[in-house]
């Protein structure tokens, strides 16, 4: 057989298969039913009155039909003569097994491993094709690609998940998700499978490259920025060499958990609640404002641990003003524990950033012996230790999935969310501790939704007019679309003009066509203000104070 | 040569020969027209149709739908031709004969399609 090419691989490839491989039992079927009728059509037989009689090619036909497929009505129209008899003898033989050779061919095709995977194949690049919806192809379903795809879910986002690994892919449906995701044992690293899972759609917004192997992560960047140079993709590396290649396709979102924990860990020592408001935005609506960490003043640090991950911590510790001194647990374990003894007592901060969870374990517990007030920092590797972790409960960890994924659902997620998260660092402390204050006021405590709104006239005609006689302010689209003298709970939390950045604007910020606002709210706001951008009568009556006669007329 | 595209050939120029034996002869004439032989055009056009089933190319897939045209009318002519045999009083009478022999008379205007495609295809064989 060919091999089929990917375009006509896609579509049908599955049945065809069948149709070739049927060929030749249907042929065999076909010729056996007309032996046996001519056949049947020659032998001579009686009618009930004694007469000479032939069976016509119907009668043969009909007796044939039934008598091939076993179900055996008797003999009709009349008894039959002992040549038809015979006849049907060696009939019955040759069609029976004929019929038996089609259908155990047809069941065996269709229990074929070849044929379900071009079945699975063609349901999956269909169900992508049917998506109605913007979708993120997230490429590597490991622990990250699933605390994204949950957290995508939780924000009401689709995606679509290819990885290598078939069990990873049969086990989704176990995610107990809030939509169909459609997913697909496939390598990333294969083009052609990236463009079946929707990269190049209209609706693919977005790329995430988290497998496990940074090389794969390379290729899918390659492929995304070659086929769809303007949809944006992360991806996941820890290697610097593969980080600048990465950087020279385009310009994609490199996810190094290593460089972003001591990121996050300089703003948390001197930041608390910033880190805290920062979590809490990329955690899942609905979830509680994570508890805030303790501060701590610029002092001596110990790192323990080699490499990549522990020089990156020192670097940013030692930019904020620590001293950090790095020792290795690994060269003599005697010098090892009087460096400790020596060290902790004078120092303010100890990280166990080995690559064994157990060493870090001990290391932790060693230093919680000596020292109970030291701030404690813990790298975990394997997500299945997460419960010794938490019993021990460190100051702080490192969960490379969890940070990789918060990072993703970050930049990829909610639209210039990554742009508020940007300006929000550069705040105080005090200005988040404020922020943390009016976001929980929104949705009973509990992380409102956040959306993003563009104001463009062409979506929403009305807005036109609103807009060009140059009073058009913030507050008048937060108002509530039933009673216009009243605010909706919602929280404006920054509006992108071009490149410009506002910053939690007042009411009186003066909106403009082409400016896309952040929100924040709880449901009923969302859908107050979707009403009032899309029901004419209500922005006319929320926004103008116009009563419309028509009241909730659609716009036309 | 290859075995299959004889055998192919072999049964398209069948099933229009046959088609046409059948058809031949004076419309309402029942004389004229076997009925085995509508019989034979019919079970060499579902051989003909069978053997091209899964075709991919553009020239098979035509030659897959003219067979599929001659199938249908011809297993309709059949049918009709069971029913009135067998339900009027004196066998098949002149107009309904005439109703299956035109029916078949369709079959075979996509059974030479299907010649006429073939008879391209081998001419521009050696050519690709």
């Amino acid at each position: 057989m060919l091999s089929p090419t990917p375009e006509q691989n896609t579509s049908d490839s599955a049945i065809f298969m069948v149709l070739r491989q049927m060929r030749l039992p249907l042929i065999v079927l076909i010729l056996t039913f007309t032996f046996a009728i001519v056949g049947m059509m020659a032998m001579p037989g009686k009618d009930n009155l004694g007469n000479p009689w032939n069976m016509d090619v119907f009668e043969a036909f009909y007796f044939m039909s039934y008598t091939a497929s076993t179900i055996g009505y008797g003999e009709l129209p009349y008894p039959f003569s002992t040549p038809q008899r015979l006849w049907v003898i060696l009939s019955i033989f040759v069609t029976v097994v004929a019929w038996t050779y089609a259908i155990g061919k047809l069941v065996s095709l269709l229990r074929d491993d070849a044929f379900r995977t071009a079945v699975s194949t063609q349901r999956f690049a269909r169900a992508v094709e049917r998506l109605q919806e913007p979708f993120v192809l997230v490429v590597g379903f490991g622990d990250s690609g699933r605390r994204l795809g949950r957290l995508l879910d939780a924000n009401g986002q689709q995606f679509v998940v290819l990885d290598k690994d078939t069990q990873r892919i049969t086990q989704l449906p176990l995610e107990s998700l809030s939509r169909y995701v459609p997913a697909h044992p496939a390598d990333g690293v294969d083009p052609k499978e990236l463009i079946r899972a929707g990269l190049g759609l209209k609706h693919c917004t977005a790329v995430a490259a988290l497998t496990d192997d940074e090389e794969a992560n390379l290729a899918v960047v390659m492929t995304a920025s070659l086929l769809a140079p303007n949809v944006p993709v992360v991806a996941r590396a820890t290697e610097p060499i593969m980080m600048k290649r990465m950087a020279a396709f385009g310009d994609p979102m490199i996810v190094d958990p290593f460089d972003l924990f001591g990121d996050e860990l300089v703003v948390e020592l001197q930041k608390p609640q910033t880190l805290q408001l920062l979590r809490w935005l990329v955690s899942e609506p609905g979830s509680e404002c994570p508890a805030a960490e303790r501060t701590l003043e610029p002092g001596k640090w110990i790192i323990a641990g080699e490499g990549h991950f522990a020089h990156r911590l020192a670097d940013d510790l030692t930019k904020s003003g620590n001293i950090v001194t790095i020792i290795d647990p690994e060269v003599s374990t005697e010098s090892f524990g009087a460096t400790m003894r020596r060290l902790l007592p004078s120092s303010a901060g100890f990280a166990a950033a080995t690559d064994n969870d157990t060493t870090n374990l001990s290391l932790l517990m060693a230093a919680k012996r000596l020292s109970p007030e030291m701030y404690l920092v813990a790298r975990q590797n394997e997500p299945v230790n997460q419960p010794l972790f938490d019993a021990l409960n460190p100051d702080s960890v490192l969960v490379p999935t969890w940070l990789i994924a918060r990072e993703a659902i970050a930049r990829i997620g909610t639209p210039l969310l990554w742009r508020f998260i940007e300006e929000a660092k550069k705040k105080t402390n005090e200005w988040s501790d404020n922020l943390l204050t009016e976001i929980s006021r929104v949705d009973h405590e509990s992380r409102p939704r956040l959306w993003g709104q563009s104001i463009d006239p062409s979506l929403f005609p009305p807005l036109q007019s609103w807009l060009a006689d140059g009073d058009s302010r913030l507050g008048e689209l937060l108002r509530d679309p039933d009673r216009r003298d009243i605010s909706t709970d919602l929280l404006a939390l920054m509006v992108l003009r071009g490149d410009d950045a506002h910053v939690l604007p007042s009411h009186d910020f003066r909106i403009e066509a082409g400016d896309e606002m952040l929100l924040a709210g709880n449901r009923a706001a969302h859908e107050s203000l979707e009403d009032i951008f899309t029901v004419r009568a209500a922005f006319d009556y929320a926004v103008k104070g116009n009563r419309s006669k028509w009241a909730w007329s659609p716009i036309p | 040569m290859n075995l299959s595209k004889v055998l192919f050939g072999f049964f398209v120029l069948l099933a229009a020969t046959l088609n046409f034996g059948f058809f031949i002869g004076d419309l309402e004439v029942t004389a004229h027209h076997n009925p085995v032989e509508l019989f034979a055009a019919l079970v060499v056009s579902l051989i003909v149709t069978v053997m091209k089933l899964g075709e991919r190319t553009q020239r098979g897939a035509v030659i897959l739908a003219a067979s599929l045209v001659a199938d249908l009318q011809l297993i309709i002519a059949a049918t009709a031709w069971a029913y009135y045999d067998t339900t009027g009083a004196s066998g098949i009478s002149g107009a309904e004969m005439a109703t299956v022999v035109s029916l078949s008379g369709g079959a075979l205007v996509a059974n030479l399609v299907s010649v006429v495609l073939l008879v391209i295809e081998t001419a521009t064989f050696d050519r690709r």
